[in-house]
């Protein structure tokens, strides 16, 4: 087990394309990290830095404190689950899971005893005779992870490894997953595209784009204190609500509501902060004012247009009298220009119904137009936390 | 009201011909394909036939039934052979150059496709064009060349030389089909083995290679039957006639042999190599066929 470390990595390939920039990042010994972004955001590049299998252009990376830039993949001690999990086909299950152990010369019996244990461990003894072309997704998924874990590497990569399979056994991996990783302890880089999986395995979550990372931090900060608009509009289903807004003396003002910020908000704000701004409000700050709630929070007459009865909870997509979603909000074509709200299912809300909505402003994010990062200073404790994104030059002279 | 009926009337009279026509037309159909095919597998069987036939026929039965089936089987013919005609000398020389030319194309066609399609360096498009281009040289242009530098190496008349030649000659398809049944392989099996610790040529025999199965029966199969059929190569490399391959044999023997009911022995002695290796051979060539397919 080591600690895995970044120091100004970049990684541009032969065609110009720059997949990954001046990436610093450390990932703590032991830990659960989630690199994820939209496709192309470089985080899969990042992760084959990592295993060596791509050589970066720039910067250093560092496994248990040594440079590993320039050696060779076999002598990392890394292990990699790949998306299609590749598994010799040819060989029987158990064979795969010897493999490492075979090829680092190790004792014929210390490696019947190992492959027994991972065996033991995922649950699958009664396929060790079976070739991976006789296995299911679940299976071979198990097959794949126990070849990983066998030589007890210094750091395990997964890359995309749930993504082949259906949403039950997804969802039961994620778990098997966590558990695991509890169990051996090992540091673990997991890549992924789905926020959903990034937000439920991880300790902590890496935010990638256009090949640079956005945020580094654990799920909750994230989703609560995203630092721009794309964490905040890439974390959370559905996605954040986004429109333009004007700031003046801890008040906002959007369209012709005038709305007065909490002071817990106004407290994080710059001084002169003033001027246009862009709100953002997660689908949970809105409420049906017509069930009992807080009496105190602002409200919005709404127009609902469609709405997804979940059981326990209702998404409804509503328009705003004078209320513009920006284009940062993400909407299907037909949703354009309206707003989510995740309401109580006890809610009259139904298409054609107009609502009153409560605003809770308590957990409302700000954002300077122009840039996208946020306007609010994080909350007291927050900040220490993020100790990844720090130049260079600061990480050497510390 | 009544239009509309008698159309609807129309088109239920007219329907049911139309219906069985098309039905008549598909067993017509049918039957002139079947019979098609089975022309053109009469038109294959047919010298086999023909040539077993001759083979199992005494000289007096060929004389007074040429083209009819055989009546009286006799293995005279392949018992002259065998015994007096170096047929099986020449078929086991052949066996040694072809098996022998295949595991150095083997080896050396795997290792070079493996390059080509999987590893990453400095001209390997231009070698890759090189290799294939070699194999559209004619073999005419290239005899005084070759004889040449076999003399100068003291490889004629040796099985080596022979070898060495015919592994030549075939490398360019071993390569090219080599090369693009690796190219089909998910590179993620290839990083996976180099990550759990094999070197290159690890990955290339413990992986790579045992996947191949169907490219491994292609490309023997392929020289096997350049080697077999192949007379122009052993007539001007190997000089005695202890060391000659099966078909000069057959050549020569063309001029010694009076009778044809021994000639189509010694054919059907050579067809049976072919044949067993194809059966063999024949379902990795399916399932080279069916190759990727599956995930």
């Amino acid at each position: 087990m080591a600690e895995l470390e970044f120091h100004a990595v970049s990684k541009r390939f032969a065609d110009g394309t720059d997949a990954v920039e001046d990436l610093n990042l450390r990932v703590r010994d032991g830990e659960f990290m989630i690199f994820v972004g939209p496709s192309g955001c470089g985080k899969t590049t990042a992760l084959r830095m990592i295993a060596g299998l791509e050589s970066p252009t720039g910067g250093e990376i560092t496994i248990g404190g040594h440079s590993v830039t320039t050696v060779d993949p076999g002598q990392r001690d890394i292990a990699m689950v790949f998306q299609d999990y590749a598994l010799y086909p040819q060989m029987r299950v158990r064979d795969n899971i010897a493999f490492p152990l075979k090829m680092r010369k190790a004792d014929r019996g210390e490696v019947r005893e190992r492959v027994a244990e991972v065996a033991r461990l995922l649950g699958i003894e009664h396929l060790l005779d079976r070739k991976p072309g006789q296995l299911s997704g679940g299976q071979r998924q198990r097959v794949a992870i126990g070849r990983a874990i066998v030589r007890r590497p210094q750091a395990f990569l997964l890359d995309e490894p749930l993504s082949n399979l259906d949403a039950k056994l997804r969802v039961m991996m994620r778990a098997e997953l966590i558990k695991l990783q509890q169990q051996i302890g090992v540091t673990t880089v997991f890549v992924t595209h789905d926020q959903v999986e990034a937000m439920t395995l991880g300790q902590r979550v890496a935010v990638m784009r256009d090949g640079r990372l956005q945020q580094v931090g654990p799920p909750q900060q994230l989703y609560h204190h995203p630092r721009n608009t794309f964490v905040a509009a890439f974390l959370g289903s559905p996605p954040m609500n986004f429109t333009h807004a004007a700031l003046a003396d801890g008040t906002l003002v959007v369209a012709d509501e005038r709305l007065a910020l909490p002071d817990a908000i106004v407290r994080r704000l710059a001084r002169g902060a003033d001027g246009p701004v862009i709100l953002g409000l997660r689908p949970e700050a809105f409420h049906d004012a017509g069930l009992a709630g807080d009496a105190e929070l602002p409200t919005l007459a709404a127009d609902v247009e469609i709405t997804e009865q979940l059981g326990p909870e209702t998404h409804a997509y509503v328009r705003i009298a004078g209320w513009e979603a920006s284009e940062l909000t993400e909407r299907p074509p037909e949703l354009a220009g309206t707003f989510a709200a995740r309401l109580d299912p006890r809610s009259a809300a139904a298409p054609g119904v107009r609502l009153r909505l409560a605003v809770d402003l308590a957990h409302c994010h700000l954002f300077a137009p122009q840039s996208g990062e946020t306007i609010l200073a994080p909350p007291d404790g927050e900040a220490a936390r993020d100790d990844d994104l720090q130049p260079t030059a600061e990480r050497t002279s510390a | 009201m009544s239009v509309e009926t008698s159309l609807a009337d129309t088109r239920v009279s007219w329907g049911a011909p139309a219906g069985t026509a098309r039905r008549s037309l598909g067993v017509a159909g049918k039957a002139a394909g079947y019979g098609f095919l089975l022309l053109v597998t009469a038109a294959v069987l047919y010298p086999l036939c023909f040539t077993v036939s001759t083979a199992l026929k005494s000289p007096v039965e060929y004389a007074t039934n040429e083209l009819g089936l055989v009546h009286h089987p006799t293995t005279a013919n392949f018992s002259y052979l065998i015994s007096e005609a170096q047929v099986g000398t020449g078929l086991r020389n052949s066996l040694i150059v072809a098996l022998g030319a295949i595991v150095l194309l083997w080896i050396c066609g795997s290792m070079a496709g493996f390059a080509v399609a999987k590893l990453r360096f400095r001209g390997r498009i231009a070698f890759f064009l090189v290799v294939l281009s070699s194999g559209l040289v004619p073999f005419q242009t290239i005899v005084a060349p070759i004889y040449a530098e076999l003399h100068q190496f003291h490889l004629l008349d040796s099985y080596v030389g022979l070898i060495l030649v015919y592994a030549a000659l075939g490398m360019p398809i071993t390569v090219f089909i080599f090369a693009a049944y690796f190219g089909g392989l998910p590179s993620s099996l290839i990083e996976a083995a180099r990550l759990d610790g094999a070197s290159t040529l690890g990955i290339l025999t413990r992986v790579i290679v045992p996947m191949a199965l169907p490219a491994l029966a292609i490309t023997g199969i392929l020289n096997f039957v350049m080697v077999f059929n192949d007379l122009l190569t052993p007539l001007l490399v190997m000089q005695s006639p202890d060391k000659q391959l099966f078909v000069v044999g057959i050549a020569q023997a063309l001029g010694r042999f009076q009778e044809p009911t021994q000639m189509a022995a010694g054919i059907v002695i050579g067809l049976v190599p072919l044949t067993v290796t194809f059966l063999f051979a024949q379902r990795y060539l399916i399932r080279g066929v069916t190759a990727g397919a599956v995930r």
